[in-house]
């Protein structure tokens, strides 16, 4: 990610939008890509204080020095520094200092009473280590960051995907500053819940009258002030968000100017380097969806189709059934299975007060029916089209 | 006694309060009227509060013989024990008791040099409970580590920098505080801020409002801040309990000191490279009306994001610090300084690493900058204390609060325009250990902007 002094952005009106680099200018930039990884490449094995006044020289009278800057950040990403020499640089200075004290003044420049000049010390000095002048010098600060030398660096593979990074970059650093995130989401419920969990956000989800839902992303405190600490969280939970294919989102972004809105949706063309999840969690539940969707029914079925807020977490049943007059009915697989695992679900699953959710239950897990609250079915190789959809029919 | 309590959970089972992320969430309550203090959270279902009313909400619990399970509460009790000896001044020990007497929170405004770091050790053992340190940098986060290490002969935790170690005494940065609040708001009942004047900025100031910690202890020399933030201190830490001015204690625990202005021209070379410089830059400033400060100086900034001009001032300006930091006479005048005491302990502050590392090469005197490791750190600084080291040369590091008693010359190479910084500087080598005078260098190049930013140092100085 960038720093937020990297993060090019235009307020206009109530609205802030990140300065993307877009097709129009994405020629000249992607010069600049390819110039300033093989710059970077080049520098291997060199200091860094080397590849910093490359970069310098590089980025010249530019105006556009943020955009030089940060995608060189980005490419550094992951760049290891190392000290030139394998030696006790602390042990070393500790040596020269303690040799030095006797014969201070240090002077650069002989008078009448002191006789002996600087480049006399430091030969007395290396004669006592036992290495040359120029080694001395070397070695004294060889450790410092400037002075370490670039090892390896994990460089994007090529241009084009440096820019869609530095893209999505700029777009996460403009949330540092969020106080919260709105989000409308019509599909792909699961994946964006599992990002929202893994960057420690919380929600609160109310359901749209088009379909979908309104979800507020914020964090603990933010409940009783107005915080941007959780923007971090944010800009790490956007490229989880982009993985979904129906959703807008509105952030709160606070600015000397008063707070603005950023706005995003699927439309954006961002891309997302985060991994998708399985397209099934299972065989079980692919082979059903396929056997059911074969034909024609007065229910139709959808996966991940829907949210239940149980408060502090959401569920989202595997499979949601339709009717043609409107009933809608639930249903989760509960296959998998290790005992915290199963004692989990059974007490999320039980929070769960409608009585319109099927659970189709492995009859191999170390449970009974007495466990669940609801409407239950067992399955052993896989679930049986006919249990559900007689199940379905009850009501 | 109110009916806001539901007297009938004793039978039941009770409330129970715990620490989210720097929230306290009450499970349970069952009274008729919302708990006191908490808000409903409808994403969670939970009554929530910040971490920070703890204490408040303990009172007014127990004032109403109210039951509940506190699950929130991690604080450890300590045994903290002098393995130095300590004997404070006077004027420590009335701060001390100035604080307790104030219920425990508040700060303690004292000159830098006064020994500050003597007082939170006091007030540590006072209190023996688990305790946060947080500091402006990891310079000062180390010294205070070092501090507490020798005043206790205990393991001492740090968070920041590359070290993220929790222990029942900890020490931090106010970044790393504010980033890790949330986790360990719940450990420490104990927050002691050092230089507390940067806590009001908005995003430390969670720290601690994200904290249960009972006790609050804030210490600085300059405790008003010039946007009147100070004011909120109030709330989060409590109001001044004890100030003691400079004037009151030169003298008397602090030692005399001598400033000495140095004005040195810069070589033909320097004058005309600085001179190119200053016509591109000044023009651009005469022409666009620009300012130092607010938001003339912001715009500046981000017009050097798109207008050329404006890039290329922004770069003569950098261009012209950079001759002036390293103005070739200054490293003359400083050597002949080193020749007049060489038997004095010398401590040398420059504006910038580079000019640090550059002095440290030509005249072989160690180097303290945020880069030394925390080992190290201590080795030098033990080393400069006996006496096997005579010189130090530093970057900012030093400036605030980290002492060095023994020094009894500073040389300032180069400066800013702050008022905070040059008092701080000053304080270094005021401390009370040596007989002797103490003397202060300000070198300064003649003719250039920095002459200026001396002056303006010196008015706010006198102003205090």
């Amino acid at each position: 990610m960038l720093t937020s002094e990297l993060v090019r952005y235009k307020i206009t009106g109530d609205t802030i939008s990140p300065r993307f680099i877009l097709r129009n200018r994405a020629s000249r930039y992607l010069v600049d890509c390819r110039n300033l990884i093989c710059l970077i490449r080049a520098h291997t094995g060199k200091s860094q204080k080397e590849l910093l006044t490359a970069l310098t020289d590089y980025e010249g009278e530019r105006t556009d020095f943020k955009i030089v800057r940060g995608l060189s950040k980005l490419i550094l990403e992951k760049a290891e520094f190392a000290p030139p020499h394998n030696i006790d640089y602390v042990r070393f200075r500790e040596q020269v200092f303690s040799e030095v004290q006797s014969r201070y003044p240090v002077l650069t420049r002989r008078d009448l009473i002191h006789q002996k000049t600087r480049s006399d010390v430091l030969k007395e000095l290396a004669d006592q280590l036992s290495f040359s002048p120029e080694e001395v010098m070397a070695r004294l600060y060889g450790d410092l960051q400037e002075n370490q030398i670039l090892k390896s660096c994990t460089i994007e593979p090529d241009e084009a995907a440096l820019l869609k990074r530095y893209n999505l970059a700029l777009a996460q650093g403009l949330l540092y500053r969020a106080q919260r995130m709105m989000i409308r989401l019509r599909s792909d419920y699961r994946l964006v819940f599992q990002y929202i969990k893994l960057a420690g956000l919380m929600h609160w989800i109310s359901p749209m009258d088009s379909g979908g839902y309104e979800i507020v992303v914020n964090g603990p405190a933010s409940l009783l002030s107005n915080t941007q600490r959780y923007g971090i969280r944010m800009a790490a939970f956007l490229p989880g968000l982009i993985l979904s294919n129906d959703w807008d989102m509105c952030a709160e972004i606070k600015t000397a100017g008063g707070v603005k809105q950023f706005q995003l949706n699927h439309g954006c063309g961002l891309t997302s380097h985060y991994g998708a999840l399985p397209p099934f969690d299972s065989a079980i539940e692919q082979n059903f969806y396929e056997k059911f969707s074969r034909k024609e029914r007065s229910w139709s079925i959808e996966r991940e189709g829907s949210l239940i807020d149980l408060g502090g977490s959401v569920f989202i049943p595997d499979f949601t059934f339709r009717h043609e007059d409107g009933r809608t009915v639930y249903m989760e697989i509960v296959g998998y299975w290790t005992p915290e695992y199963l004692k989990k679900k059974i007490e999320k699953l039980n929070l769960f007060q409608g009585d319109n959710l099927i659970l189709a239950v492995n009859s191999q897990l170390n449970c009974g029916r007495g466990d669940f609250k609801g409407k239950v079915i067992f399955y052993r190789t896989g679930i049986k089209l006919a249990d559900v959809l007689a199940m379905l029919d009850r009501d | 006694m109110t009916d806001l309590f539901d007297k009938t959970s004793d039978m039941k089972e009770q409330p129970v309060l715990r620490f989210h992320e720097g929230t306290l969430v009450l499970e349970g309550w069952t009274g008729e009227k919302d708990p006191p203090f908490f808000d409903w959270d409808p994403r969670t279902k939970q009554w929530r509060t910040l971490a920070t009313h703890y204490q408040k909400i303990l009172d007014i619990f127990s004032r109403n013989r109210f039951k509940f399970v506190d699950k929130a509460c991690q604080f450890e009790p300590c045994d903290f024990k002098w393995n130095l000896e300590f004997d404070p001044f006077p004027f420590q020990k009335e701060a001390v008791d100035a604080w307790i007497r104030a219920g425990k929170r508040g700060s303690i405004v004292l000159p830098t040099g006064s020994g500050k770091s003597f007082v939170a050790l006091d007030v540590m053992h006072r209190i023996q409970t688990s305790a946060l340190v947080v500091c402006p940098t990891l310079d000062l986060m180390f010294q205070w580590y070092d501090r507490i290490t020798d005043a206790f002969a205990m393991e001492t935790g740090l968070l920041g920098g590359r070290y993220h170690e929790i222990r029942s005494v900890t020490v931090t940065t106010y970044d790393s505080a504010y980033r890790h609040m949330d986790r360990y708001g719940n450990r420490f009942g104990l927050l002691i801020f050092d230089e507390i004047h940067h806590l009001p900025a908005s995003s430390y100031r969670q720290i601690p409002e994200l904290s249960l910690a009972p006790y609050r202890l804030g210490l600085t020399a300059t405790y008003k801040r010039s946007d009147s933030r100070h004011v909120d201190l109030n709330h989060l830490v409590g109001e001044v309990v004890y100030q003691k001015e400079i004037r009151d204690m030169a003298g008397e625990f602090l030692a005399d000191y001598e400033i000495h202005r140095i004005r040195i021209p810069l070589t033909e070379e320097e004058k005309s490279d600085y001179q190119q410089r200053n016509m591109t830059y000044s023009s651009y400033v005469r022409d666009q009306q620009v300012r130092f400060y607010g938001d003339k100086w912001k715009t500046f900034i981000s017009q050097s994001g798109y207008s050329p001009d404006a890039r290329k001032a922004m770069l003569a300006r950098k261009a012209m610090r950079h001759i002036v930091f390293g103005a070739e006479k200054k490293l003359e005048i400083l050597e002949s300084l080193l020749k007049q005491h060489t038997h004095d302990r010398v401590i040398i502050f420059t504006e910038d690493n580079a000019l640090v590392y550059k002095i440290a090469e030509t005249y072989f005197i160690p180097a303290l900058t945020h880069q030394t490791e925390k080992t190290e750190r201590k080795e030098m600084l033990q080393a400069f204390r006996e006496g096997r080291y005579r010189y130090l040369v530093t970057s900012k590091v030093l400036n605030e609060g980290v002492d060095v008693p023994e020094a009894n010359v500073a040389i300032i190479l180069s400066g800013s325009a702050s008022a905070t910084e040059y008092l701080q500087r000053l304080g270094r080598i005021l401390r009370k250990k040596s007989k002797k005078t103490a003397l202060l260098y300000e070198i300064v190049a003649e003719g250039t902007k920095e002459t200026n930013i001396s002056y303006r140092r010196r008015q706010s100085h006198a102003d205090e």
